[in-house]
């Protein structure tokens, strides 16, 4: 129906500033009615990948399928697509009515069809009551609806969604990512989500894809991403406080391997195929204060506490380096009170120093 | 709201009326040099006068005069009609006058003697400045004539009257200060004023002192001139930073304005002033006394005019947007060379331009004619006709005024955000929609003041019109300014027709402002 | 209040101080025991009147000249606008159109006080009559001016000596390209020649207009002629006209003293007096203008002034002015010696035989617009030249009514 395709997607800028491609050889296929959200940090790529997709740019090598069909040399109108952008980009002499209904016009659609659309479009959404309104007289979050609304009332085959949720507050973000996830459940139309922020790619995404300086990291659903990362950067991107990295180096043979960190020795698993020089990677919850027979002991002192409401962080000094707690909102601990880390050793990722690869 | 300390009401009194009386008293001081200079004037004539009417009855002047005599009737010298032979008598003696090496008193007698000729009898100030008097009364033997010697220096002030008023005034004022009605001691101490007032300038002036006291008494009573004190204290920082400013746009703009204002009541004929009230106005509003169709006539005018701004205003907006459009694309190579370019014109001196252009029209051996020619077509007679001439003319201030729109539309199109073009992409707009829904309403707001300014330069654009076709023909394609300027020094000097020109076009340009300056703000509002 | 208020405030009154000083600095003139002569003189002419101011200061150390020159442009209003107010100068030179301005704002003082007949006889007579003015003499001639028949000797073999030669010359030239006669044809200036040759005048012996007379229609018709028959370029100005005669596009040019300065070297040319109009037989004759030396009526010293006069207008004076800036002098003794010989200033003053003095009275000012649109109305055949004139003579006409 709908799938997109990536084939060889290859991107290069000229100039000075390029010194590696903005795309490298990106392989990817998001399945109709999809929801994809490409996350990484600044500069990763992300944008660019939609903006291919959108045929707001050229690949310089490879292709782009849309349902089947070449799209790589199109324009974005003929790939019936609809872009909801970060800063809105509503045409501001226009009212909310002519925003939502515009491109429908441009395809010279009756207009009782028009204004059918529209309004239920607007109703869904809750602005019916701005159909009037120029986008100047609205709050933030309206706009952002308005612009949803705009891409909606098109019925394209696939959302493009860039970065929408940037330049709301903190409370919007989370009322609008709602709203997002109701508009593709009720649409099941393919969707492609670009932001950098991963607590959206966790919530939003059926699959989320992790780019990194223009290479492709991860592939996967958010709970494989969050529960076996593949590399360090990926393990280091997902989950709030970021997962503690600490170095160790594994001794012994086969059979009975140990990882030897400053202050802590955790035994190597018969499946984990490490040697020499280790990171270990443990997340904050999988780190308590109680003492239990198969935990790992490390100690450290309190350097911050960081109370959060229902639980608290706390920021050890340890010999390892600094390590993040997340404990209950009732554990005592002050700054510069000593504190006894117990590890959970099953819940250790495990990464090679150098290749950062998971082991 | 200013809150000041409240003032010990002497004080206050005292201020205001220090104030209001300074100001009076400028009033008062120049119609007292003019009062003292006319009765001066009027002394040395009466002087003048008596001594004429003494050499007329053979007797002694009571004054000392500079030269007195009766001169004898000219006679020419033949074939140089403007140079008269004269003698004059004294008693018994006759001397002749004049010669290379004649003495200055004999040539006042002279001079008189040629007035009397020319006017009769008279008695009127000397020329010179020097405020001496000269009269001629008619005797049998020819016009007596008697110069007064210089006059001392005229009166000064009379120092102890100032002094007198300014202590009495401040005595009224503290005293009203005192018994608690300052607003009545201030108003008496100002009105004070009107008795040197009415001895100076008669009841206008005193009237004007009157009326000066009374919106003083009526200000101080409702605190008015206290707030005004008060709020210039509390911003003398900013107001002296723009004093300097102030003072020269007061100076260079706001005077000479009120001066053309004043002018355009006045007719002025070859030296000669005469206070017309609004016939000037009456005069060009009524079209001169000529047909509508006729150059002469101010409608006429004005209709060649609004149509020279319209047609310039819209040739510089579509040439300037489009010229922007077209330096606003990605693939254009060399841009910042064009633009270069392109402000060129608009650079240049518009004299230049002018006469540059001038040139090209010329009938014979101008470059447009040589083109024209070169393309086998006739040469054309640029200034012969309205329209050619008027096309001239268009075609230069077009080549030097789209400049100014196209960087205002240039400002206007950097202006606009990129992804509202890449929104408008996805939603399926073609090009020539892009255009027409995103940079076209984006482009207007910005063009709006421009064409209110563009239009106001173009309605007073003298150098083109003046250079180019000089009018031609026959005055046709004058605009208002080149025939403000024709009444002025072309068609003897009548300043006072030029002014109140002037003061109709700036009437004319006023309301177009008021209107397109509504209009642009009513398109701005969502 | 804070030194930084004081500052500011100290600040700003030094500005206007600057500004008003800047301002005034321009209008302070005179003063001193000085005779003050304003001039508008620039190149030769200017040199010559220095050399001559020298010599004066050199003989007469008690009462010197100071010369000032100021602009062309705007000197006349200068004049207007100094003299009254004390500021202007004690003599100044120009030329005399203005006199009937300047008398009638009482500016200038009557000199003829001080001229005694052999005074008066060491000048041409219409020169000195142009210093005249409503019975009385307002200054003394220092140079004349009038229009002459330049001629590019290369082209041409004999000047025309009436108007229908110089139709004949016509066709030959114009074959080869060449008008055979330039000058700015709808300019009344440039136009009186044949104005005065068919009779016509711009203002009678009265002052009052006489325009739309049949002379003047004829003169006007007469133009158009020139014009349509080729004799003549149809929209040639002055400096164009310079253009036309020093490429060899125009064999002759109607022009004054003044464009010697703007004939390139390498054209052969000398001066002749204009055609005689063929139609009625009389010479053509250009407009007579005389540059005076005036006197302000608020002239400090009247008797140094007069004194200074008397010598700039002198013979000694003439005879360097002519030799120096070949100004054409008006005294009738600077031609006794070697200037009686020089080609140019003999070829002006033969034409100076014939000239009409130019009308001194003011409304002679409003005289020049009205009837430059005549005339190019006329030459584009837009208009009849009965019609043409007609409406110019009701224009001049409001133009010189007295306010109601």
């Amino acid at each position: 129906m709908s799938e997109v395709r990536l084939q060889g997607v290859r991107k290069v800028y000229d100039g000075a500033r390029a010194s590696r491609p903005a795309l490298d050889r990106l392989d990817l296929t998001f399945a109709s009615g999809e929801l994809v959200v490409l996350v990484g940090p600044s500069g990763c790529g992300k944008s660019t990948t939609l903006r291919i997709v959108a045929g707001l740019e050229e690949p310089t090598e490879g292709q782009v399928l849309i349902d089947g069909k070449d799209v790589t040399t199109a324009q974005p109108a003929q790939r019936d697509i609809a872009m909801v952008f970060q800063s809105y980009a509503l045409y501001p002499h226009m009212s909310v009515f002519e925003n939502l209904a515009f491109a429908l016009r441009i395809r010279k659609l009756p207009e009782a069809e028009i204004a059918a659309r529209v309004e239920e479009v607007a109703r869904s959404l809750g602005i019916e009551a701005y159909l009037d309104r120029r986008p100047k007289a609205l709050s933030g979050g309206q706009r952002q609806r308005v612009a949803i609304g705009r891409a909606v009332v098109r019925r394209p085959k696939v959302f493009l969604f860039d970065e929408p949720l940037s330049n709301l507050d903190a409370k919007l973000r989370g009322d609008m990512r709602r709203e997002i996830a109701r508009v593709h459940r009720e649409s099941g139309t393919t969707s492609l989500y670009v932001t950098h922020d991963q607590i959206e790619a966790m919530t939003l995404a059926d699959r989320i894809v992790v780019l990194k300086d223009g290479t492709l990291q991860q592939v996967g659903t958010p709970m494989d991403i969050y529960q076996q990362p593949a590399n360090r950067f990926v393990a280091g991107f997902f989950g709030t406080p970021a997962m503690n990295f600490l170095p160790a180096a594994v001794e012994g043979i086969n059979g009975s391997r140990t990882a030897r960190g400053h202050g802590f020795t955790v035994p190597v698993p018969g499946l984990v195929d490490g040697a020499g020089d280790v990171v270990v990677g443990i997340r904050p919850e999988d780190i308590g204060l109680e003492q239990r027979p198969d935990r790992v002991a490390l100690t450290g002192a309190i350097q911050l506490r960081e109370v959060l409401g229902a639980e608290v962080v706390l920021h050890v000094a340890s010999p390892a380096g600094e390590v993040t707690v997340r404990a209950d909102a009732r554990t005592p601990g002050r700054p510069g009170d000593a504190v006894t880390m117990y590890l959970d050793p099953g819940a250790v990722h495990w990464f090679d120093a150098r290749s950062e690869l998971r082991l | 709201m200013i809150v000041s300390p409240p003032r010990p009401p002497v004080r206050a009194a005292l201020r205001d009326a220090g104030v209001a009386a300074l100001l009076v008293w400028v009033v008062l001081m120049a119609a007292f040099v003019r009062a003292r200079n006319r009765d001066f004037a009027a002394r040395e004539l009466a002087r003048a006068e008596a001594a004429a009417q003494a050499v007329a009855r053979d007797e002694a002047p009571l004054h000392p005069t500079a030269a007195a005599g009766v001169v004898r009737p000219a006679t020419a010298i033949a074939g140089y009609p403007y140079l008269k032979r004269r003698k004059v008598v004294r008693g018994k003696v006759e001397r002749p006058l004049g010669g290379p090496s004649a003495p200055a008193a004999d040539k006042l007698l002279y001079d008189a003697a040629a007035r009397f000729d020319a006017a009769g009898p008279f008695a009127a100030l000397l020329p010179d400045g020097s405020g001496r008097a000269v009269a001629a009364v008619a005797t049998r033997r020819g016009p007596a004539i008697a110069v007064t010697v210089e006059p001392g220096a005229p009166r000064g002030l009379p120092w102890l009257v100032v002094i007198g008023l300014v202590g009495l005034g401040a005595v009224l004022a503290a005293a009203g200060a005192v018994a608690g009605r300052s607003a009545l001691g201030v108003g008496v101490s100002v009105a004070v004023l009107g008795l040197p007032a009415w001895t100076w300038g008669g009841p206008l002036l005193a009237g004007f002192a009157l009326v000066v006291a009374l919106a003083t008494m009526l200000a101080h009573a409702r605190g008015a001139t206290e707030r005004l004190a008060a709020g210039l204290v509390a911003h003398r920082v900013a107001l002296s930073f723009l004093a300097p400013a102030a003072i020269a746009m007061i100076v260079l703009v706001l005077i000479p304005f009120v001066v053309g204002l004043g002018i355009g009541f006045y007719d002025h004929q070859h030296g000669s002033w005469t206070c017309v009230g609004l016939d000037n106005f009456g005069r060009i509003l009524a079209g001169n006394g000529r047909a509508f169709d006729d150059p002469l006539n101010f409608w006429f005018i004005l209709g060649v005019t609004v149509l020279w701004t319209g047609a310039n205003v819209v040739l510089h907006v579509a040439i300037g947007t489009a010229l922007a459009l077209a330096l606003h694309q990605r693939w254009l190579v060399g841009r910042g060379v064009w633009r270069v370019l392109l402000i060129v014109p608009w650079a240049i001196p518009n004299y230049i331009t002018a006469l540059i252009w001038k040139g090209m029209f010329q009938g014979e051996y101008g470059a447009i004619n040589s083109l024209l020619e070169g393309f086998g077509l006739d040469g054309v007679s640029w200034f012969s006709s309205w329209a050619t001439a008027f096309a001239a003319n268009v075609a230069t201030n077009t080549w030097l005024g789209f400049p100014f729109m196209m960087v205002v539309a240039l400002g206007a199109l950097e202006s606009i955000p990129r992804d509202l073009y890449e929104a408008a992409e996805v939603d399926g707009a073609s090009a020539w929609q892009r255009l027409t829904h995103i940079t076209l309403p984006h482009l207007r707001p910005a063009l709006g003041p421009a064409v209110i300014l563009g239009s106001i330069w173009t309605f007073n654009m003298f150098n083109v019109i003046f250079l180019v076709s000089g009018g031609k023909p026959g005055g046709a394609t004058d605009i208002l300014v080149t025939d403000a300027y024709r009444w002025a020094f072309e068609r003897g000097e009548r300043y006072g027709m030029a002014a109140a020109m002037g003061t109709i076009i700036f009437l004319i340009l006023l309301l177009w402002t008021v209107f397109g300056t509504r209009v642009t703000r009513k398109e701005r509002e969502p | 209040m804070s030194p930084r208020v004081l500052a500011s405030l100290a600040a700003a009154g030094m500005c206007t101080l600057a500004l008003a000083a800047t301002a005034l600095s321009g209008c302070a003139q005179g003063g001193g025991e000085a005779v003050t002569l304003w001039h508008a003189y620039g190149g030769d002419e200017r040199a010559a009147l220095e050399d001559v101011v020298a010599t004066w200061n050199h003989d007469h150390p008690e009462r010197t000249v100071r010369l000032v020159a100021v602009p062309y442009d705007a000197f006349a209003d200068k004049i207007t606008s100094a003299i009254p107010n004390g500021n202007g100068p004690d003599l100044f030179v120009y030329p005399h159109d203005r006199i009937g301005d300047w008398v009638a704002s009482g500016l200038l003082e009557p000199i003829e006080f001080w001229i005694d007949e052999p005074t008066a006889t060491r000048y041409a007579r219409a020169p000195l009559a142009a210093m005249a003015y409503r019975g009385s003499l307002w200054g003394l001639p220092l140079a004349m001016k009038s229009l002459a028949l330049y001629v590019r000797t290369d082209l041409v073999a004999t000047p025309p000596r009436t108007t229908d030669e110089l139709f004949a010359m016509a066709p030959a030239l114009r074959a080869r390209g060449v008008f055979p006669l330039a000058y700015p044809v709808d300019d009344l200036y440039g136009h009186a020649p044949w104005l005065h040759g068919f009779g016509g005048q711009t203002l009678d012996d009265d002052g009052a207009a006489r325009i739309a007379t049949p002379e003047a229609a004829a003169a006007a018709a007469f133009a158009r002629d020139l014009v349509v028959r080729g004799v003549v370029p149809r929209d040639a100005d002055a400096a164009l006209t310079a253009t036309l005669f020093n490429e060899g596009k125009a064999a002759m040019a109607m022009s004054g003293p003044w464009f010697q300065g703007d004939i390139e070297d390498g054209v052969p040319w000398r001066v002749t007096t204009l055609p005689v109009v063929s139609a009625t037989g009389r010479a053509a004759a250009p407009f007579l203008g005389a540059d005076g030396v005036l006197m302000s009526a608020r002239a400090r010293d009247k008797d140094a002034a007069i004194a200074v006069m008397l010598a700039l207008a002198g013979d000694a004076s003439a005879t360097v002015r002519a030799t120096r800036a070949r100004q054409l002098v008006p005294n009738r003794a600077a031609y006794d010696g070697a200037l009686a010989a020089d080609p140019v200033l003999s070829g002006f003053r033969g034409q100076l035989e014939q000239t009409v003095s130019m009308p001194a009275v003011p409304l002679m000012r409003s005289v020049w617009t009205p009837y430059k649109n005549a005339l190019a109305s006329v030459v584009a055949g837009a208009a009849s030249p009965a019609d043409a004139l007609d409406r110019a003579a009701g224009e001049i006409r409001a133009y010189g009514e007295a306010p109601r």
